[in-house]
């Protein structure tokens, strides 16, 4: 009874709903049910499953899409890509998409709304100082961390509602993915909900209790990351680990180190 | 620190010293390099300018800023007094030349629309269509554009108890507006507007993720191109004291993109430069060489730059100032050793 009233009371932040999506005649995402509420969701699987698209379809961006994307219970199907961004979404594109002609500071300046808000320009370059030394640099001269670090900055200075990140830690040293789950931790305090998609299931984890395993497609498990990293089996089954015996014994030590 | 105060006093020097230049021009050259090579040099430049800036900032190539300026250019001529109706204006000059630059703008504007749906040779193909639809459109209309007349003898407006097309007052008006606009557009290319416009180009399916209406944008670029391009199509008008059909025919059309990618298509003073030597060669390759060989002149030209020098006349200079430099800092390290 409790649980009923719960879900009555609370609109998600994100619910989708049946949601197909594909690129011309070829079917991407079959039947996908995903709901966001407060707490951050991290989106699991290996290479080609559909997760950028999944991503995309949120965004609007290109997949032509059935089913029902609501966003705060309004819904986004059909919409383009920047009414959707204007309602409070934002995402961090895998591979970053940084604009390469464009310097750190304009970046910035792109997306800053001028109007007192929890994220301004000088609050992502006390998070990154390295931005701030970068500050003048084109981003075809910024190294892979620096580009995520942008790509991150820019995203939280639109103060989005919602946060979607597409494989963040993707091509970073350690040290870099460790200082950008310490960031990300403190994204979600401040109550901005997080959907994270990640082929690295101890970063997933880190960051994510919530956890769903996507498999060509279609959502293939959801369940807590505390049950994923003891399940060695179903790791092998759905995400294919190869070294799935070396994720069980680093992950929950990797999500018990403080942050 | 010396170096540098020197430096500084340097450009100073540079700048005035080219200042001088292009305010004594007229004093001491002939009329017809006053004129026919000064004057037109920035009238096509202008032209040019509004292509550049919706190349290099946008990634629009359009093969109608010609046809831009011819819409403004054919406005004021049908609104001034010209040759056929016998001095009188429709309209007072101010007027006229408001409404020709409003047409011209809003011209911009329209060909946007039409064309922001696409990039690359579609974006060309589209706009040297519509190009050819208003060359059709003057050529065969004889009620409203004197079909393939056109318009003979339009004044240009007289300020001050002077014509503005007075061979020297005509050169400072030129090179004036023409300085005006090259500052504008290098100073709105910083403005917001001018940096979203870049991350288009880079990127516009990330802009537009990031919540920017790309479209809007870019039929925006395409306005401000469009009121560069009338700017151009006026002082044309009063340059040429009239306009036909073959002023934004076809060949007028792709002279644009040549001169542009002469100067170099990647930044607004590429188009000034472009069109001075476009201009130069148009004017002096009959001279050279037998008579109606200015387009195989041209033709070598445009093929020579665009082999040797992608980036244009901007190109060559940049890379030959770079290696200058390069062999400054190097000279003291072998005097040295």
């Amino acid at each position: 009874m409790h649980f009923i009233w719960e879900t009555m009371t609370e609109t998600p932040v994100l619910q989708i709903r049946g949601l197909d999506a594909r690129y011309g005649t070829s079917r991407i995402l079959q039947g996908i049910d995903l709901t966001v509420r407060s707490e951050p969701v991290a989106v699991i699987g290996r290479n080609g499953m559909g997760k950028t698209t999944l991503c995309h379809a949120i965004m609007g961006m290109g997949p032509i899409c059935d089913g029902s994307i609501r966003f705060d219970g309004v819904e986004l199907v059909g919409r383009p890509s920047h009414q959707i961004a204007k309602r409070g979404i934002s995402l961090v594109p895998q591979g970053r998409h940084i604009f390469r002609s464009l310097t750190v500071e304009e970046h910035l300046q792109l997306v800053d709304q001028r109007r007192p808000r929890r994220w301004t320009r000088d609050r992502v370059y006390q998070v990154f100082p390295r931005l701030a030394e970068r500050r003048q640099s084109t981003g075809s001269a910024l190294s892979g961390g620096e580009q995520q670090m942008l790509a991150v900055g820019r995203a939280l200075l639109t103060n989005p509602r919602l946060l979607i990140m597409d494989e963040p830690s993707e091509g970073l040293a350690p040290i870099v993915v460790d200082k950008l789950v310490a960031t990300l931790q403190a994204v979600l305090a401040e109550g901005t909900a997080l959907l994270l998609i990640e082929q690295n299931l101890s970063v997933a984890a880190a960051v994510s209790e919530r956890l769903a395993v996507m498999v060509v497609g279609r959502i293939a498990l959801e369940t807590s990351a505390r049950e994923l990293l003891a399940d060695t089996d179903t790791q092998q089954r759905l995400l294919g680990i190869g070294a799935a015996a070396g994720f069980a014994a680093a992950g929950p030590t990797d999500v018990e180190r403080p942050m | 620190m010396l170096l540098q105060v020197s430096a500084g006093w340097g450009r100073i020097a540079r700048w005035t010293l080219m200042a001088a230049a292009i305010i004594s021009y007229p004093h001491f050259a002939p009329q017809f390099w006053v004129v026919n090579i000064g004057a037109y040099a920035i009238v096509l430049g202008i032209i040019t300018l509004s292509l550049t800036f919706l190349a290099a900032y946008g990634g629009m190539v359009s093969l109608a800023q010609m046809t831009v300026a011819g819409v403004a250019g054919y406005t004021l001529a049908i609104l001034s007094s010209h040759a056929a109706n016998v001095g009188s204006a429709i309209l007072p000059w101010p007027w006229a030349l408001a409404i020709a630059l409003g047409s011209g703008t809003l011209a911009g504007i329209l060909i946007g629309l039409v064309s922001v749906r696409t990039k690359g040779i579609s974006l060309l193909m589209i706009t040297l269509a519509i190009g050819m639809i208003f060359f059709y459109l003057t050529q065969q209309n004889t009620t409203l554009f004197h079909g393939f007349d056109g318009f003979r003898g339009v004044k240009a407006p007289i300020v001050f108890g002077m014509s503005l097309r007075e061979p020297i007052v005509f050169y400072y008006l030129c090179m004036g507006v023409g300085i005006a606009l090259y500052a504008a557009v290098s100073y709105m290319v910083r403005t917001p507007f001018g940096i979203a416009l870049q991350g288009i180009r880079d990127n516009p399916r990330r802009l537009a993720a990031l919540g920017y209406w790309v479209e809007l944008h870019q039929v925006a670029a395409f306005g401000v191109a469009g009121f560069v391009a009338a700017v151009g199509g006026v002082l044309s008008l009063w340059y040429h004291g009239g306009i036909s059909p073959g002023s934004v025919g076809i060949t007028a059309m792709v002279n644009i993109l040549i001169v542009a990618v002469i100067g170099g298509l990647g930044q607004p003073r590429g188009a000034l430069i472009g069109a001075l030597l476009f201009v130069l060669i148009q004017n002096f390759a009959i001279d050279l060489f037998i008579r109606e060989r200015f387009n195989t002149v041209i033709g070598l030209t445009f093929l020579v730059i665009v082999l040797f020098s992608p980036d244009g006349l901007i190109g060559i200079w940049e890379r030959l100032r770079r290696n200058r430099k390069r062999g400054l800092r190097s000279a003291p390290n072998g005097a040295t050793n």
